[in-house]
């Protein structure tokens, strides 16, 4: 009995499977993935066993889905952790991904070695490294080669072939 | 009376149909752990397909029910005539080892109501307006989506779509890249299958290759009937990224016989779509595509055989112009052309043996936005057919979005069915004296219909549909004996099909989805007074008043799939055959990301039970066990 009663009270607050919960489930998923095409430049993490971190900058559900989704999830020796990026703390506690739920993104300075990737429809903007667009009701995703050096981030070509859109550099 | 009695069978022994055993495979589980999925996989996934597409569809004012491809991967279903058993719009009767009747709204013993696509492809047959379901194939794990709205489409559909459309649309090339090979084998059937697909750089493309084989089935007292089947298809697809798609299949079959001979079919097809989005914010589409199909069929007296070869050309275009003033308009048009070469036999013919067919269609719709959720579309097509001349078939739909996530919905329309070579060129014997001598004067049958539906989410986890239909159908196909001495096809039944159906999907947990859908079916139909018909209307009913099916999805923790399906037919009324209830379930094992391992057992609590035809002679669907791996790489 206490079982049920306790499937009664938790059903309200499961989560809804709602195309937007869906679509932010796919873009997880994506955030996760990103990171085995990338390669970071020394001094990226702080430390050889630190956590490989996933900043969300304003969708606190989005922060929700990667916590549930990285739980025993392992990228070389690190661990996953995924957070809220609140103000600036990233000087402070610096993340490796970067995810701009909503608007361009506003750097703020020029380009510390994580991955940027915002959710703009009109396409990538500038200090973006990757951006998601929604495309015949399916997430896909645009990069920019150009933010990409200036990071000093490596992308692997099994990302770059994924990609829709390709901005190379000025040159 | 012994050629009374086998003309209704006639069409029936035509379609001596023998459909196909495909082993469906791993496709993106969404429940599942998204992450063990590839970038490119993921950027494949449909997130409407995610959500459990009521979002998408709630707008769509008629009953449309979609089958995902995860649905057909978690039944088991290894031919797509199995698949469509999950929709619970349609009556799905399996005949024998591989041949089967499906309608939609009743009509199913005149299997010629319901017009079949797979990727724009219309899959019926000139011979007899039904589809030869062994014919036709499909790699289930290609296969994005099938939408089955029952219910009239002729306005954009065309001719046949009188009580139902089925759409079997497959993914595009970029979602199925990379390897995958399946192999599956039971105590009925086994099959193996793989593709491959590679980027082209300006574009993507997939290859395909499956074999399946059926065995024979037993009657219900135990004996043999001779129905085994094997059959193989190979087919691509390459989808350019300036928007040019094209495909095509190659297959060749054989079933077994009753007089110990096989029948043979074989066919290819070619299908070319260009879709291009307009600078005016238009879209406009056209699709062209040759089919060709050959069949053999080993007839009485032997040796003789009869042979047929059809090829069909078909060009079509629709031009969505950019909304204006409230109004959206479409309108499009379509060429058909088939090419039927026949080699007849001394008892039955089809004259002349070489016939060349038509049709010919232009349709506009307008749909106007009367208020801010009210929504009127309007729409008629008229179509040309060799035979009849011109049919018009209108269509008014009105749509009312009375909450965010409700939608009731009414329509009125007119779907026409124009002539086969059945109606009018079946002759017996194949020369004079005949015995049935064509149906000169038959006329496009007509349905009248009338529909009213409620479709709404009342939350994020429980979405439902509910329709209730009125058919009027007139100038039904009948059999006239004239002057007392031959008969001739004609047009003297009538009849009305009243009914409700509807379904609904309630996401209790996150992990389990529970689904339920039925049809109850009230189906009249009559022959005229003056009418000499001496078959009865059973040759066009022999539909179950009601139906209904459950189903049950789990997902389990080491990525174990738990699904249960129970399924109850009413009672066919002429043949008899008695109702029955199959339950169904199936557990699949993802091993490890790629390989994924699954038992299906079906009809498990039934030894055999018929569902059409003949409770003494037919063919008794016996219970099944079915072992699959698929691996993908």
């Amino acid at each position: 009995m206490t079982l049920l009663a306790g499937l009664l009270i938790a059903l309200p607050v499961i989560a809804a499977d709602t195309e937007a919960a869906a679509e932010r489930r796919i873009k997880a998923a994506f955030l996760v993935k990103f990171v085995e095409y990338v390669e970071w430049p020394p001094g990226a993490f702080t430390g050889a066993d630190a956590p490989l971190v996933i900043g969300v900058a304003g969708d606190d559900a989005m922060v929700r889905e990667l916590q549930s989704m990285v739980v025993d999830r392992r990228f070389g020796e690190r661990r996953f952790e995924a957070r809220a990026v609140v103000g600036d703390d990233l000087a402070t506690h610096p993340v490796q991904v970067l995810f701009v739920a909503h608007g361009p993104y506003a750097p703020s300075d020029h380009g510390p070695p994580m991955l940027v990737v915002t959710d703009v429809p009109s396409g990538l903007g500038p200090g973006a490294t990757l951006n998601f667009v929604v495309k015949d009701g399916r997430v896909q995703f645009e990069a920019s080669l150009e933010d990409a050096e200036r990071r000093h981030l490596k992308l692997g070509s099994g990302l770059l072939s994924v990609a829709r859109n390709l901005r190379r550099g000025p040159g | 009376m012994r050629t009374y009695a086998s003309l209704p069978g006639c069409c029936t022994a035509i379609a001596v149909a023998i459909a196909l055993r495909a082993t469906p495979a791993l496709s993106a589980s969404l429940s599942q752990d998204l992450t063990s999925l590839s970038l490119e996989q993921l950027a494949s996934i449909e997130i409407t397909s995610v959500s459990g597409r009521a979002e998408q569809l709630s707008d769509a004012p008629a009953s449309v029910y979609v089958i995902t491809n995860d649905d057909i991967r978690r039944s088991g279903a290894r031919t797509l005539p199995e698949a469509l058993r999950l929709a619970p719009n349609l009556q799905v009767a399996r005949v024998s080892a591989s041949s089967y009747a499906i309608s939609a709204r009743g009509m199913n013993a005149a299997d010629n109501k319901l017009l079949v696509l797979l990727d724009g492809r219309i899959l019926y047959t000139p011979l007899y307006s039904g589809v030869l379901w062994y014919a036709q194939d499909v790699m289930l794990e290609d296969v994005e989506r099938i939408e089955v709205i029952s219910g009239p489409g002729s306005t954009v559909w065309g001719s046949n779509a009188v009580n139902g459309v089925i759409n079997v649309i497959t993914k595009p090339a970029a979602a199925t890249q990379g390897a995958l090979l399946a192999g599956g084998a039971g105590n009925t059937d086994r099959g193996a299958e793989g593709r491959y697909g590679a980027d082209l750089g300006n574009g993507k493309l997939r290859v395909y290759a499956k074999t399946i084989a059926d065995d024979r089935t037993d009657r219900s007292n135990g004996t043999e009937l001779r129905d085994a089947r094997d059959r193989s298809q190979a087919g691509f697809r390459v989808d350019w990224d300036f928007g040019v798609t094209l495909q095509g299949d190659v297959y060749s079959g054989k079933v077994d016989q009753p007089n110990r001979d096989r029948s043979s079919m074989s066919g290819g097809n070619l299908l070319s779509t260009w879709n291009r989005a307009l600078a005016d914010g238009g879209n406009f589409r056209a699709q062209a595509y040759f089919d060709r199909s050959e069949l053999e069929i080993p007839a009485v007296p032997i040796p003789q055989v009869f042979k047929e070869r059809l090829d069909i050309l078909d060009a079509s275009f629709q031009h969505d112009l950019p909304a204006w003033h409230d109004q959206s308009i479409s309108w499009g048009g379509e060429y058909r052309h088939a090419s039927d070469r026949l080699q007849n036999v001394s008892s039955i013919a089809y004259l002349p043996d070489d016939r060349d067919l038509h049709w010919a269609s232009l349709f506009a719709q307008d749909r106007a936005t009367l208020g801010p959720s009210l929504d009127l579309t309007a729409g008629v097509r008229l179509e040309h057919n060799s035979y009849t001349g011109l049919e018009a078939m209108p269509s008014l739909r009105l749509s009312w979005k009375s909450q965010p996530r409700a939608l009731v919905w009414g329509e009125v329309s007119r779907a026409v069915r124009t002539p086969s070579r059945l109606d009018r060129d079946l002759y017996a014997p194949a020369n004079p004296p005949f015995i049935i001598a064509g149906g000169p004067n038959f006329r496009s049958e007509t349905a009248d219909v009338v529909e009213l539906g409620y479709r709404a989410q009342p939350t994020d986890t429980l979405s439902y549909s509910a329709t209730a239909f009125a058919h009027r159908y007139r100038h039904l196909r009948s059999v006239e004996i004239i002057d007392g001495h031959f008969i001739q096809v004609a047009n003297q039944m009538y009849g009305t099909a009243t009914g409700v159906e509807g379904w609904a999907t309630w996401q209790v947990m996150p992990n389990w989805r529970l689904f339920a859908g039925g049809v109850y079916l009230r189906q009249r139909l009559h022959l005229r007074a003056d009418s000499t018909d001496p078959t009865g209307t059973a040759a066009a009913g022999d539909d179950p008043p009601a139906q209904w099916q459950v189903r049950s999805s789990f997902d389990l923790p080491r990525n174990v799939e738990l699904d249960f399906s129970v399924r109850h037919v009413g009672a066919l009324p002429s043949p008899e055959v008695p109702a029955y209830t199959a339950v169904d379930a199936r557990i699949g094992w993802r091993v490890q990301p790629g390989l994924e391992l699954s038992v299906v057992g079906e009809n498990l609590f039934d030894p055999a039970h018929v569902e059409f035809g003949s409770i003494a002679n037919g063919s008794a669907i016996p219970r099944t066990v079915f072992f699959k791996v698929v691996w993908t790489l």
